[in-house]
Parts: structure tokens; C-alpha cells; sequence
């Protein structure tokens, strides 16, 4: 007998298990699986909402979306200084020699700034607290890449090659912080994204930095599979 | 009828008595190419290179009101990053110390194109070095990117050199490694920075002054057939050699080494037109020059030997007065107490040799990390504690050692109260950008909350075929609408302020009358 899930984390979790209405942080079962709960709770998210996934954590399998969102927090407006990059993962892309080439090993020093891993409340005091309350899996959720439009000239966006580049530098973080922590790294599904890389247009919502509850089906099947 | 001797006419300059022994000045020693009698114009476009003595100039220059150009910065979006060290970051494009004119020259062939290195990239587990910037941290993942960050290097070296109306460079050493393949001269040995020496690959080379000179004299050469116009001003570092190579002793290792640039300079200045020669070695190293132009280690060069080259340079150039940062001109008659042994004075070389690869060549290099300063400090102390104890059977050496323990003492607490306040400053900072995270996050959920009828920018690519059509959709009216003004006094009821701020907005977008 598997364990049940519990589906916690930043703002990526909305796609998965909604987002509650009130403040409270509460274990909601989520539709059509029975095994998977999601932790609702305040945002942004608060120390108590932490404690409270510490607190019902035992004997449950932990699914995390942890932020997610640090390309669109530093880079979705297009930078006065265009700039672009060559992640070593994505070494077919074409680069924008116009621009400002920056290194891939910059822009992981910049968003390792932002992982949020050493503060109280942290990634690093988190899953050390987990691992010490439950036996059971734990594991660490990619998030969407970014949708693709041409729009995003006319509002300003940086162009969503670029974003999608630095989504891949950020998804290989987060593995790497899976291994160190010496938890699972669950990426998402090759069917949610096109034949570049980018979110399926099925996938997108209303924002330009989240994806939908179709998305969000299409991984809950995937932590129910893996978890 | 007699003539009289040359002497008899020659300028007081032209006497030890009159120019060094009585009324010396150092700016006096400098001697300007051409007629203009000024170095630097206000508004002249300054690039430097040359050894880690070479960036001591820039924050003088800067400081005084002159222009020092920068064509290779890292982006602004990245400069609240740790900068790249070892003098990456302090001349005009990231080319780092440049310590031979051979380097020079290979630097100016690469940005040229005419010339690319065999050996010209060093995998390093996850990284790839680059041999000629063996120091930098930020290195490249894959061949393409290293291809593509050194071809932007390369532009931006050489817009710098184009664009130079003055060009500065610091001559630092004749010795060098060489690759033999096919001549490439390395900033620092293999295996000392980065990468690993191979007997069979590198060599050692002792530039001589023939070598020196006809390697600036093409360097020149092929600078102003891009830029014809540039001055340059050619110095030699001060700075002994860290380490030599020749079997022979450091010391007269660094006299030749130095002998043979300071020839190949004045050959140099005296057979291209514009071209100064900059007397900073003899004003530090000169018989005239006071002890204290050194630090104890006879190696750096102290703060007040630096200003008495810089008041020499700045005296030449066209400085408003008030932008010479109220540098002497002449140096300190007195002997400051110097600090010999001190704990401040090691860990003052710890800090410039931080900057220097040259120092990585020597294995006794005391670790040169920053973060590593306090605990050194420590180190620092037992050791000399140690050392001593035997002497401390006169009164004297009490004295002296009670005097350093409580510098010592003076100096942990002053680095404790630093590191307090640093942390302090730390913990402020993240507090602040995690409020200012949470406000944007507020702001920009505010804004994506817009009802597409009521907002123009959200109405006009309703007729595209993107997501901007999707966020029109969902605020457009599958749902039961409530009016701006009711979802403004909602929000607010909810204390949410930035939501509230929107809604009224577009409540007075639709009636700009209420």
C-alpha cells in the first residue's frame, strides 16, 4: 500500500489543487484521487503554512512545488540591456549575438540567490524537518516552462526563447538541489510541452507564468504514478 | 673661441643635487611625448591594461574627473553578483592582468582575428577554462557557449582599443609560460590557477629586450592602423616578481626582469611618436624613494607609494582643481611606523594578493579567500605567538609582543564588528527584498486581475490569437461580473490594497465623471 501524497508548495501548486479561499492551512483531498491531498494555506506563503506540512507530514509521501517562478521574477519584463545565454542543456537554440551573451554559470549564481534555501522556513530547513518526520518519499516538482507567443513585444515581455532558456537553467537547479537534499526530483511530463520545449498551447492560462488545471491533471496522474 | 660644456646649460632636472637630493618631485621626472605637455585631457576616452599594478591607476583616474572607458561590463541585471576577481572586472574589457607585451600583443592579434591559440580551452569537470582567463569564475558549460562568450570578449577588447583616445600599459614581467605549440603565452603558469602543466606542451620563456620591444613596436603598430590617433603611456610595474623561474635568485631575477622593461620602454617611447614613457618605477623604487613606498614584504607596493605615482600622473593631466583627490605631490618626509610582522600587514598581503594570479605561482601563497580572512587572522596570531614566546625574556619583546596582541585584538575586534555589521546589513536586505517580493507579487496579481473591458491595454490584442486573448476571456464574462467598484470595495474590505487600487482605477476608467 502506497502512502498518500501531499501536494504542497509555492504559487505552481494552484494548477494542481486549486487555491483556497480562506487563510487557513488545511489538507484538502483532491478530486478524482483519492490518495492525493492538497495542503492549502495562505499566500504568500507564511511560516505557519510550513509548520503545518511539517505537522502532517508523518506518514504521508510529500510532493513540493518550490517556487518555480524566479526567471519570471527577475526576467519576464525584457531587460533595458537585452541580454541571452546558452544553457548547456539547450545547445540547439539559436543566440542573439546582438545581445548581451551572459553565462550560463551567471545566471545560476542569480537564481541560486533566489532559491530561498537558507533562510528560516527555507528549502534547506524544510527538508531537513521532513526528513526527519516521515519515512515516507519525498519529492521535489518541476514546474511549467513558459508558454510561447509573439506577443511579447507588444507588452514588453522578454521574448520567450529566452524564458524558456531560463527555465531549463532553473529546472537543472532544482534537480541538482533534489540530489544534494537527497530527495526525488519528478520532472514534468514530455506531453505537456511542444516540440521546442515550450508549454502546450492546451496548458496556458490567463497569466504568462503559470499553467492550467489541464496541466494540473496531467501532473497529479504523474505523482500518482511516481509517488 | 670656447664653447661652453653641455652641462653648463643644462636644466636643474638635469642634477642629482638640485632635482633628487633638494626639491624633489616626482612629477618633475615625467617627461610627455609631442607637443602637447598633457597626458590626459578632460574627456579623453583612457583604456589601460598590464599587470595587477596596472588597475591601480583606474579608481585615481575616475576619481579626478577623467574618462575610463568600459566596453566589457557584466550585465546590470547580474552586477549584484560576487565580480569576477584577479582584475577581471577592473580594466576597460575583461582581459584580466596582463603581465607580458607578448600577452598584449596576442590579445590585440586574437581581437583582430589573426591570430586564434591551439590550446585554447581547458575542460575542467563541469567547466571549460579558458587558458587565457584561467581566473574566471563565470566559466563557460559547452564549446559553443565558450565560443560564443570569448568572440564577444574579443569585440569587446577590441571596441575598447579602437575607441581609446589615451591607451595606459603597465609593463610587469619578462618571464612567462609559452605553449609549444604554437607560441601562445599563458597570464600565468599551468597548473597554477587552472588547469595542469605539461612539460611536453608548456614551456618557460624569458622575454629578452630585443623580444620586449619588438613586440610593442608591432603591438603599436597594428593598434593605430585601427586607431591612429591613440597616445599611449607606457610604465613598468614596480612590483617584484612573486616567483622566478631561471633557477636563479627572486631578487636579481626581478632587477633583470625589470631592467630589461624599463629599457624596452624608453626604446619604445623614444621611436614611436606619442608615446610617453611613465617613470612609476623609478618614483617607488628610486634611491630617493622613502622605505614605507613598500609594504614590509619589500614586494607590494604600499598606499603611499601609489599616490606618489598617481599625484606624478595626475599632475600631467587635465585635472580641474579640487579633482585630484588632494593626492601630495611630494612624498611624506617622516617614516610612518611601519608595521613589520603586524597581523594587519599579513593580512594586507593576503588581501592584494587576493587580486594577483601572479602570487598563486608561489605554493607558500597563505589561502586567499576573503571568507577565509578571519580565520587566517587566527592562524596569523598563534604563529606569531609562537614564534615569540623564546624572545620573550627581556622586557622588550614583552612590550612589543603585549603591543601586538592588543593590535591584534584591536584588529579581531574590529573585523568581529565588520562581520556583525555585514550580517546585520545582510539580514536587512533580504527582509527588504522579501518585502518588496511579496509587494510585486501583490502588485502583479493586481494588475493580471483587470477586467479585460474596462482596461484598453488588455482590450486591444483581444482580437490576437495569444494569451492575452485567453486572460481577456476568463475576466471578460463567463462568470457573474461584479462591477469595478464592488470588487474595488471587496478588495479593500479584504485589505487588500493593491487589488483595490486597480479595481477603482477601472471603475474610473468606465466613469470618469464619478
Amino acid at each position: 500500500m502506497t502512502d498518500p501524497i501531499i501536494i504542497a508548495g509555492h504559487s505552481h501548486v494552484g494548477a494542481l489543487i486549486g487555491r483556497a479561499t480562506k487563510g487557513d492551512c488545511f489538507l484538502q483531498p483532491v478530486e478524482g484521487h483519492e490518495r492525493i491531498f492538497g495542503l492549502q494555506g495562505p499566500f504568500p506563503r507564511t511560516l505557519n503554512y510550513w509548520r503545518a506540512l511539517k505537522r502532517f507530514a508523518p506518514g504521508h509521501s510529500i510532493a513540493l512545488l518550490w517556487g518555480g517562478n524566479q526567471h519570471n521574477t527577475l526576467f519576464l519584463v525584457e531587460q533595458p540591456l537585452r541580454f541571452d545565454l546558452l544553457p548547456r542543456a539547450l545547445q540547439s537554440l539559436p543566440v542573439d549575438e546582438d545581445a548581451v551573451i551572459v553565462p550560463e554559470t551567471l545566471v545560476r549564481a542569480k537564481f541560486r540567490t533566489l532559491l530561498g534555501d537558507r533562510h528560516e522556513g527555507g528549502l534547506h530547513d524544510l527538508f531537513t524537518d521532513l526528513k526527519a518526520q516521515t519515512r515516507s518519499r519525498i519529492a521535489l516538482v518541476g514546474t511549467p516552462p513558459p508558454p510561447v507567443s509573439n506577443s511579447h513585444r507588444q507588452v514588453g515581455l522578454t521574448p520567450p526563447a529566452i524564458r524558456l532558456k531560463l527555465w531549463h537553467v532553473l529546472k537543472e537547479i532544482y534537480q541538482e538541489e533534489a540530489e544534494r537534499y537527497g530527495v526525488e526530483f519528478i520532472a514534468i511530463p514530455d506531453n505537456v510541452t511542444d516540440e521546442s520545449g515550450f508549454l502546450k498551447q492546451e496548458f496556458w492560462t490567463e497569466d504568462v507564468t503559470h499553467a492550467n488545471p489541464a496541466y494540473g491533471r496531467v501532473m497529479l496522474d504523474r505523482l500518482a504514478q511516481e509517488l | 673661441m670656447a664653447v661652453p660644456h653641455p652641462y653648463k646649460s643644462a636644466p636643474k632636472s638635469s642634477f642629482w643635487s638640485r632635482a633628487v637630493a633638494a626639491d624633489w618631485s616626482p612629477a618633475e621626472v615625467v617627461q610627455v611625448a609631442g607637443s602637447r605637455e598633457i597626458l590626459i585631457r578632460k574627456g579623453d576616452r583612457v583604456v589601460s591594461a598590464g599587470s595587477c599594478f596596472a588597475s591601480n591607476i583606474v579608481p585615481y583616474l575616475e576619481k579626478a574627473g577623467l574618462t575610463y572607458l568600459r566596453t566589457e561590463t557584466t550585465h546590470p541585471a547580474f552586477q549584484d553578483l560576487e565580480p569576477e576577481p584577479l582584475g577581471y572586472a577592473k580594466f576597460s574589457a575583461a582581459y584580466g592582468n596582463i603581465y607580458t607585451a607578448r600577452q598584449l600583443l596576442q590579445l590585440l592579434k586574437r581581437s583582430l582575428k589573426t591570430f586564434s591559440p591551439v590550446e585554447d580551452r581547458w575542460p575542467a569537470g563541469d567547466d571549460i577554462v579558458d587558458p587565457l582567463r584561467p581566473g574566471l569564475q563565470y566559466r563557460a558549460r559547452s564549446d559553443r557557449e565558450f565560443d560564443l562568450l570569448t568572440a564577444q570578449h574579443l569585440r569587446k577588447t577590441y571596441d575598447a582599443f579602437e575607441s581609446a583616445d589615451v591607451f595606459v600599459f603597465t609593463l610587469g614581467l619578462t618571464e612567462g609560460w609559452v605553449s609549444r605549440l604554437d607560441g601562445t603565452v599563458f597570464p600565468a603558469c599551468p597548473g597554477t590557477v587552472a588547469g595542469s602543466f605539461d612539460p611536453e606542451r608548456h614551456e618557460f620563456k624569458n622575454f629578452s629586450v630585443s623580444e620586449v620591444v619588438a613586440d610593442l613596436d608591432e603591438f603599436i603598430t597594428l593598434l593605430r592602423r585601427s586607431n591612429p590617433d591613440v597616445r599611449l603611456i607606457i610604465t613598468v610595474s614596480p612590483v617584484p616578481l612573486v616567483a622566478t623561474a631561471t633557477g636563479g635568485h627572486v631578487l636579481s631575477a626581478s632587477v633583470y626582469s625589470k631592467s630589461v622593461l624599463r629599457v624596452a620602454a624608453g626604446e619604445i617611447a623614444k621611436h614611436h611618436p606619442d608615446v610617453t614613457y611613465f617613470p612609476a618605477y623609478e618614483i617607488v623604487t628610486g634611491p630617493q624613494a622613502p622605505e614605507h613606498f613598500f609594504e614590509t614584504d619589500r614586494r607590494n607596493v604600499s598606499q603611499a607609494g601609489v599616490e606618489a605615482v598617481m599625484s606624478a600622473m595626475l599632475a600631467h593631466c587635465e585635472v580641474e582643481a579640487g579633482d585630484d583627490a588632494g593626492l601630495p605631490i611630494a612624498p611624506p618626509t617622516g617614516h610612518p611606523r611601519r608595521s613589520d610582522g603586524s597581523v594587519a600587514s599579513k593580512m594586507s598581503q593576503l588581501i592584494v594578493a587576493a587580486e594577483c594570479e601572479e602570487a598563486l605561482a608561489d605554493p607558500a601563497s597563505p589561502s586567499l579567500r576573503a571568507s577565509t580572512i578571519g580565520r587566517d587572522l587566527d592562524v596569523l596570531f598563534e604563529e606569531q605567538n609562537r614564534a615569540a614566546e623564546p624572545a620573550l625574556a627581556t622586557e622588550t619583546v614583552k612590550t612589543e609582543n603585549a603591543t601586538l596582541r592588543a593590535e591584534c585584538s584591536v584588529l579581531r575586534s574590529v573585523l568581529a564588528n565588520e562581520r556583525a555589521a555585514r550580517d546585520a546589513e545582510l539580514s536587512r536586505a533580504i527582509s527588504e527584498r522579501d518585502a518588496a517580493a511579496a509587494q510585486s507579487a501583490r502588485w502583479f496579481e493586481a494588475v493580471i486581475a483587470s477586467p479585460a473591458d474596462c482596461y484598453p491595454a488588455v482590450r486591444a490584442p483581444h482580437r490576437q490569437r495569444h494569451w492575452w486573448r485567453y486572460l481577456a476571456r476568463r475576466f471578460g464574462g463567463r462568470r457573474a461580473r461584479l462591477s469595478p467598484l464592488a470588487l474595488a470595495a471587496r478588495a479593500r474590505d479584504a485589505q487588500q490594497w493593491e487589488l483595490a487600487v486597480r479595481y477603482y482605477r477601472d471603475a474610473l476608467d468606465l466613469e470618469p465623471n464619478e
